[in-house]
């Protein structure tokens, strides 16, 4: 039986070259980097499994150049960094999809928590694809903050702590991140009525 | 239905699509991931990137630096000043500057303080001084700014810089790899007489003039306090400095530390022409080197044991790690698998073997990482 091993403990050993704590830290992070990737660009997307390995890549930099906050756990500040990395995709995605000038073609694949039907399903996918879209064009900083919490759950002092904010601006920039977001969905309503 | 109305617009996210792998992909996907985590490990100690604390540092003294100089006028005067010496001596090309590298083939990744690219086959590139070149499982080919060809075997790390400035008279200048990992193959054109070319190792300085040679670099086994280098001469000659001491050598003579220098003319130099794609000899002369190590059997073996262990294959895991330690007791790999091999023998309950494996392995490696580990097991 392994001895689970503390946030700094693990970080340490895998600045230290132990090749097992490079295991550890995939077992205990896989989960929130998968879902926050999959709930920001979706599964449905190929290139799914390249962003999860990019942000795994992009954690493990930065913890060999220190810059990983302390005041908050390592799966929190995990979760913070792959929406960075997936936020950025996404918005690469948006504006080619855009330069290409088609909308996201979304094909076949596993529904959740099982749509009851095809129109169910179809609609449940443009909802989906529309929301995405909109969060790609919000300021990055309260798209963030506003996945951080909304998607991943987390609270506000933890969001704080990660992004180095105060709670205040942490809640400043959730309340805007909502309100562009209904904006930017209810234009997109006018402008299909 | 309105974007109003909705229960929440993050609602169709947050219930989304399950993510659903299917066990196979989800073990292949770990394998493939975790194996990218254990490269960077290998690769990141030798990136000597500021931290973000020193970033800000160096930025903050950047700043008070300028506002301190509360005399615009004399910015003022500064800049034309500067801007006359530009356009009177060009801009200057040492210091800082970027220098143009071509792979010609292969595969390489650039590592420098802007961030990290792979770059694959016929690319130019450039890269700022002290840049890291490195390579993973394929060799690469590259032409460096003094034309000179530099061959990187798989698994080498090179860092690239420029010296000296080819404009400033009685200076020597021209380039310098420091060669972190792994082995290098020169072929070096003719240089101008105040040029130079040099290859370093933690311990010594090979120079050339016009020459082919391979430079290698083993790591540092048990009981030794420095890596080993090896140099084999194909054409022309190359000096050695090492610890002061200067030795030349000449075509088909080859040198290793730290045992004395060796002349061997009788030795086939392990040398090749740099052939685009096709990736390096890593043979040795039997007289005089040890067995050659192979980076993928040493692999393929850490992985397999990797495998065993994961799976609850106890023996085969641990019969995989022995015979890594047995073949190649200098690989990165040997303290990895020892710490593995004393870590699944507690596991498994066999107490007094895991002691005597703690205690081989503190006696191989008696500041290795996971040193208080075994001290603990020995210890009980």
């Amino acid at each position: 039986v392994e001895v689970a091993l503390s946030d700094e403990a693990l970080i340490q050993a895998l600045i230290a070259g132990d090749l097992r704590a490079g295991e550890r830290l995939y077992d205990r992070l896989i989960r929130v980097v998968e879902w926050t990737v999959s709930r920001v660009l979706g599964r449905e997307r190929g290139d799914c499994e390249d962003i999860v390995q990019n942000a795994f890549e992009q954690i493990v930099i930065t913890l060999y150049r220190d810059s990983f906050a302390r005041g908050c756990s390592l799966t929190s500040w995990a979760c913070a960094v792959t929406s960075r990395v997936a936020f950025m995709e996404l918005r690469t995605h948006q504006r080619r999809t855009r330069n290409l000038g088609r909308r996201v073609e979304v094909p076949e694949g596993q529904l959740a928590h099982g749509a009851p039907d095809a129109e169910a399903l179809a609609s449940a996918r443009q909802d989906l694809e529309r929301v995405r879209a909109a969060l790609a064009t919000l300021n990055p900083e309260r798209a963030e903050v506003l996945v951080l919490h909304e998607l991943n759950g987390l609270e506000l002092s933890e969001i704080a702590h990660t992004l180095r904010l105060s709670v205040s601006a942490v809640q400043s920039r959730l309340s805007r991140g909502r309100r562009d977001l209904i904006e930017r969905l209810e234009a997109e309503d006018r402008g299909i009525s | 239905m309105n974007a109003s109305n909705r229960p929440g617009p993050l609602r169709a996210l947050r219930l989304g699509l399950d993510p659903v792998l299917d066990p196979a992909r989800e073990a292949a996907r770990r394998e493939r991931i975790v194996g990218r985590i254990h490269a960077l490990q290998q690769t990141l100690p030798l990136e000597q990137t500021p931290t973000k604390r020193e970033r800000v540092s160096l930025i903050s003294r950047l700043r008070v630096g300028v506002w301190a100089t509360r005399n615009r006028a004399a910015l003022l005067a500064a800049g034309v000043m500067l801007g006359c010496v530009v356009a009177f001596v060009g801009w200057p090309r040492t210091s800082g500057q970027l220098a143009g590298l071509e792979l010609q083939a292969g595969e390489l990744t650039v590592l420098s303080a802007s961030g990290q690219r792979l770059l694959r086959d016929a690319q130019r590139f450039e890269v700022s001084n002290g840049g890291m070149l490195q390579t993973a499982e394929r060799s690469a080919n590259v032409t460096l700014p003094s034309r000179a060809n530099a061959a990187l075997d798989p698994a080498s790390v090179v860092a690239f810089e420029r010296v000296g400035s080819e404009q400033a008279p009685a200076e020597r200048w021209g380039e310098r790899l420091q060669l972190r990992r792994g082995k290098v193959a020169l072929k070096v054109p003719h240089l101008a007489p105040r040029q130079y070319l040099a290859v370093e190792t933690s311990d010594t300085v090979v120079e050339v003039h016009g020459t082919a040679f391979s430079v290698q670099v083993d790591p540092a086994s048990a009981g030794e306090a420095t890596p080993t280098t090896r140099v084999s001469v194909l054409e022309g000659v190359v000096s050695v400095t090492h610890h002061g001491a200067r030795t030349l050598l000449t075509a088909g003579q080859s040198w290793v530390t730290p045992s004395q220098p060796t002349v061997a003319s009788d030795v086939t130099p392990d040398v090749t022409e740099p052939a685009p794609s096709a990736p390096l000899k890593n043979t040795e002369a039997p007289a005089i080197h040890p067995p050659a190590q192979d980076l993928a059997e040493q692999n393929r073996l850490f992985a397999a044991a990797q495998r065993a262990r994961i799976s609850g294959q106890t023996s085969g895991a641990l019969q995989s790690f022995e015979v890594l330690m047995r073949r190649f007791p200098r690989s990165e790999l040997a303290q990895n698998a020892r710490v593995e091999h004393f870590r699944l023998l507690k596991a498994s309950g066999r107490r007094a073997e895991a002691s005597r494996s703690a205690a081989s392995y503190l006696a191989a490696y008696p500041h290795g990482f996971a040193r208080s580990e075994a001290q603990a097991l020995v210890a009980q």
